[in-house]
């Protein structure tokens, strides 16, 4: 397979690119690239999802901590 | 968007299965969406009996979902919210109402608990996860 290179091209029908287009200006404004707030948009989402992978990672991997949630529940019902 | 409740953490410490199977499905599901109150950040972190894993755990949780602000429009909605419940019965703890009212301030959509306290109250759905 080749090599991907760091540019990412997407083909968008010119619809698709005016509805960008009008969003990217309602949430940047004007002098601000669409192609800006879309790569911002993907990178975020990117960032979030490795994120949650890392919690799951985390939460399979946890002890059980039975001493601090009776402590927790203990002082819920004392509050 | 989604609130988690103290109470699942808590089953979820205790290796409960159902509880655990629900977290994960939550955190798979997307962060964007999730939530929790500013009181669990407070119940779970505060005693030192928490280990230092679980603390990094939290620590990461917190970064990463919606933070409900326990401020002034939470505590009169939740102060609404127990007088609603005590009226049809049912007595809610302080801290229990104090979330209750962060969730309806911020127009949660489902709050997400293993405690019976939350069912009744009709600011949001409520999802309660029996222990297994």
């Amino acid at each position: 397979m080749a090599r991907k290179g760091a540019d990412l091209t997407i083909r968008l029908t010119r619809e698709q690119r005016a509805k960008l287009d009008r969003l990217a200006r309602k949430k940047l404004g004007s002098e601000r690239s669409t192609g800006t707030w879309v790569r911002r948009l993907a990178l975020e989402a990117a960032e979030r999802e490795a994120r949650a992978e890392d919690l799951l990672r985390r939460l399979r991997r946890l002890p059980a901590a039975h001493e601090h949630a009776d402590d927790v529940e203990r002082r819920r019902r004392e509050d | 968007m989604t609130v988690i409740d103290t109470s699942i953490f808590v089953e979820v410490e205790r290796r409960r299965a159902q509880a655990e199977e629900r977290l994960r499905d939550l955190l798979a599901g997307g962060l964007d969406d999730l939530a929790v109150s500013t009181v669990t950040i407070l119940e779970l972190t505060r005693s030192p009996r928490l280990a230092l894993p679980w603390r990094e755990f939290y620590r990461r949780l917190f970064e990463a979902v919606l933070i409900l602000p326990a401020d002034r429009r939470a505590a009169e909605m939740g102060a609404a919210i127990a007088r609603e419940r005590e009226r049809a019965g049912h007595r809610m703890q302080n801290t229990d109402a104090l979330i209750a009212g962060c969730a309806a301030a911020a127009g949660a959509d489902l709050l997400v608990t293993a405690d019976e306290d939350f069912v009744g109250i009709r600011h949001f759905a409520v999802e309660v996860v029996r222990p297994s």
